[in-house]
Parts: structure tokens; C-alpha cells; sequence
């Protein structure tokens, strides 16, 4: 009885080995390389090396019954600059240069009677200009500022946003942005953008204390100006003889 | 009834004897002889017995077929794969030799893009440069024409203040006169040290 039985059992082995058989391999794919996304993000692509932000910097040229100054200012639509109201209050003339050295016509000059904000409207039709960005920028985020520090040339520099504080002057109602950024005279009006390019504050302040640390008009104050038009008042410009 | 056909090997044969069936008694080797006419108990069993060698011979026949069958699909399936092999093997050679190309195209362009970024930066920061210097000679452009207005108006004071002096000389010794005078110069010379301190920021 035990050689039948292997024999019955050998077929019914061999049958059941056929269940694990190898395959024929899979037919390949027509390529192996993977489809990458040909619309991916576009990045700002500069056609002079500089920045979207440097495009939209500009220098401001002041002269007051007294003196003169400098500061910057940057373009937020085709005819509109933002800078300091400290920049242009007491302005009797304002000059405007691009970061190519193209000289802009002032048509009026306004400064907000809240925060140390001020805007210039230019005649000339501008290429560039800066978004207004729609939220607030995170503790730790890193803005940067382009501007005309001392009145030389075009400087930007990048720093971590350290917070928001009291208006360090403790003449404007609204908090301001502290942040970690080298600036000077001059660079008061600057755009502080985050990684998007978009404004997140407007420079306004150095501390005399700590080399390297800025105060910044937050985007709460320059949003409520920009809405409210009729907080603006305009600069005459004359001065007594 | 036997034949060569049926007749088991003789080593089967030895092997049936030594090994006795089951519910008989082995017996001696006086047993009659397969083939003879009267129907002996040894018949049944040789006929299980050729049954057995029947089906033992058509499962090794069916073994033997699927067997090479199993062969001949294990040597496609293989052949498959072998010319699978080739063709990945092939086309990995390939893309490797594109990947090479690549990276040596990548690495070259890196190095230009450095080089074309240091110029860029150079030429921008030249621009800035010649951007801020015109700024600057704007500056003193203004700067200078406001001075020269101011000396301007420096000369007709002081042209108001000789008229008085020639026109009403005998009225021009009180201290009004004086007075106005000297804010005269006192302007006069503030435009000079003026234009002093500018040359000398110049310098």
C-alpha cells in the first residue's frame, strides 16, 4: 500500500508545486522616467540681478526750510510710494530715484496723522511695485529690508522678526515690529518684506542701543492707512520767510 | 493467463516474496507455477499486482509529461526573464551614460551660473555705485544751486544795505542800520563757512 500511495502523492506534489511557479516577468514601461511638472512655481526672474524688492525701492531726496535729508520709500501700486511721515513732513521739495538712477515727479505728498507713515503719488507710470502682504509675519520669520541707508547706495539685508512692542517713540497709538536688522538714517521708509516679497512693515526706527535692531510701522498700521484715505493729510511745503 | 508483458521483474518478484500479503501465510516455494489452468490463490493478488505496475507505469508517464512541460515553462518563463534582464540592463547602461552626461552638464552649468551670479553681483553693485554717485552729484547739485541762490540773496542785502548807506548816508549811522548790517554779514559769512565745510567734505 505505501508505494501506490507515493505514487498518487507524487502527481498530487507536483500539481501542488505548480501554484508557486515563477511568472513571466511584467511587460516594462514605456519609459522610466518619471513626468516631472513643467508648471511649477515661477520664480521672480530679474532681468538686472536685482531683487523685486530693489525694483520697487526708492530714494528719497528731501529738502526742508532748514536742510536737507534722505530716506526711501517703495512703490505699492503703478503711481504710489509709501514712505515715513518723518521722512517728507517738513519737505519743501521731494525727489524721487529709482535704483537705477531714473528720477521720478512728485505730484503730492500726504502723511498719515496716526502712524509714521506718509505716501507720495508720482506722475510717472511705474513697472514694479510691492504686494501688501495678508497677514502678519510669524516670530522668527525672516523679513528683509531693501533701502538707501546714510543716503549711498541700494543695501538689502535680511533678519529674524523679533516680535511686536509698544511704539518705541510713544507717539503713535499702534504696536510696532521689532526686528533684527542693521538700518540707518535713510533707510526710514523701507519696506520690511517676508519670503514672498510682500510687505510685512514699513522701517521707520533704529535703536541707538542695540547695533543691528529695527523698529518697523506694522502691516495693521499701513493696512488702516491704506484703507482710510481720509487720515491723510497733505504737505504744504512752504517755509516762513 | 501470462505473456512477457506481464511477467514482473524478477527482482519484484523476489521482492513479493519476501514481503508476504497481507491474510496469507507465505508459503514454500513448492507453489504452482503462474500460467497453469487450475486458478491458484496466488492469482488475485498478481493480478493487483499488474493493475498496480498499470497505474505505476501511466502516473510515471504523466510525471514525465508534466514534468517536461514544468521544464519547457520554467525554461520560457526563464528565457523571459533573462531577455527582460537584458533589456533593463540595456537601458540602465543608457540612462546611466544620459545621468553622466547630465551631471557633467549640470556641474558645468553650476560653474558657469557661479561665474555669470559673481559678475552679475559686480555689475549690479557697479551700477549701485554709479546710481548713488549720480545721486550724490544731485545732492550737491541742489545743494549748491540753493547756496548760490542764497548768495544771491547775500548780494542784494547787501546791495539794499549800500543803498541806504549812499542814498541816506547821513541817516545810516543808527543803530537800526547797524543792526541790519550786521545780520547782513552775519548771513554772508554763514554761507561762506557753508561752502567751506562742503569743500572740505569733499576733500
Amino acid at each position: 500500500m505505501r508505494r501506490p500511495a507515493l505514487l498518487l502523492l507524487a502527481p498530487a506534489a507536483l500539481l501542488a508545486g505548480c501554484a508557486s511557479l515563477p511568472s513571466s516577468p511584467p511587460p516594462l514601461p514605456d519609459s522610466f522616467v518619471p513626468a516631472t511638472d513643467a508648471t511649477a512655481a515661477e520664480a521672480y526672474v530679474s532681468s538686472d540681478g536685482f531683487t523685486h524688492a530693489e525694483h520697487a525701492s526708492y530714494r528719497v531726496r528731501v529738502r526742508t526750510c532748514t536742510g536737507y535729508a534722505t530716506g526711501t520709500a517703495f512703490a505699492i501700486d503703478e503711481h504710489t510710494l509709501v514712505t515715513n511721515r518723518h521722512v517728507v513732513d517738513e519737505s519743501v521739495e521731494v525727489e524721487v530715484t529709482s535704483y537705477d538712477g531714473h528720477e521720478l515727479e512728485v505730484v503730492s505728498t500726504q502723511v498719515d496723522t496716526e502712524a509714521d507713515l506718509a505716501v507720495l503719488t508720482v506722475d510717472d507710470t511705474l513697472d514694479e511695485w510691492l504686494a501688501i502682504a495678508d497677514e502678519e509675519s510669524a516670530k522668527g520669520d525672516t523679513v528683509t529690508v531693501s533701502g538707501y541707508p546714510e543716503g549711498e547706495s541700494l543695501t538689502t539685508v535680511s533678519g529674524p522678526l523679533r516680535g511686536t512692542v509698544d511704539e518705541v517713540f510713544g507717539t503713535d497709538p499702534d504696536d510696532v515690529l521689532l526686528v533684527r536688522v542693521p538700518a540707518a538714517p535713510g533707510s526710514s521708509g523701507s519696506a520690511v518684506v517676508n519670503d514672498k516679497s510682500e510687505v510685512v512693515g514699513v522701517l521707520y526706527a533704529i535703536d541707538a542701543d542695540e547695533d543691528g535692531w529695527s523698529y518697523a510701522v506694522s502691516l495693521e498700521s499701513l493696512t488702516a492707512m491704506l484703507d482710510d484715505t481720509s487720515m491723510l493729510d497733505p504737505v504744504v511745503g512752504l517755509c516762513a520767510e | 493467463m501470462t505473456d512477457a508483458y506481464d511477467a514482473p521483474p524478477a527482482d519484484e518478484i523476489a521482492a513479493e516474496e519476501t514481503v508476504p500479503e497481507p491474510g496469507r501465510v507465505a508459503g514454500p516455494a513448492t507453489e504452482p507455477a503462474a500460467g497453469s489452468q487450475s486458478e491458484s490463490p496466488a492469482d488475485p493478488a498478481r493480478k493487483r499486482g499488474h493493475a498496480w505496475r498499470v497505474l505505476a507505469v501511466t502516473v510515471l508517464v504523466v510525471a514525465l509529461l508534466a514534468s517536461s512541460g514544468l521544464a519547457a515553462y520554467l525554461w520560457l518563463v526563464s528565457s523571459r526573464w533573462i531577455d527582460q534582464n537584458e533589456t533593463l540592463r540595456s537601458e540602465a547602461t543608457d540612462m546611466g551614460a544620459e545621468l553622466a552626461d547630465a551631471r557633467e552638464q549640470v556641474s558645468s552649468l553650476e560653474s558657469e551660473v557661479e561665474t555669470l551670479q559673481t559678475q552679475l553681483d559686480t555689475t549690479s553693485s557697479r551700477l549701485s555705485d554709479v546710481v548713488n554717485d549720480e545721486a550724490h552729484a544731485g545732492d550737491d547739485l541742489q545743494y549748491l544751486g540753493d547756496l548760490i541762490d542764497a548768495y544771491a540773496d547775500c548780494v542784494d542785502s547787501y546791495d539794499e544795505v549800500l543803498t541806504d548807506a549812499l542814498t541816506s548816508g547821513y541817516t545810516y549811522t543808527n543803530s537800526n542800520a547797524r543792526s541790519v548790517q550786521a545780520d547782513v554779514a552775519d548771513y554772508c559769512d554763514s554761507l561762506a563757512a557753508a561752502y567751506e565745510e562742503y569743500t572740505a567734505g569733499g576733500e
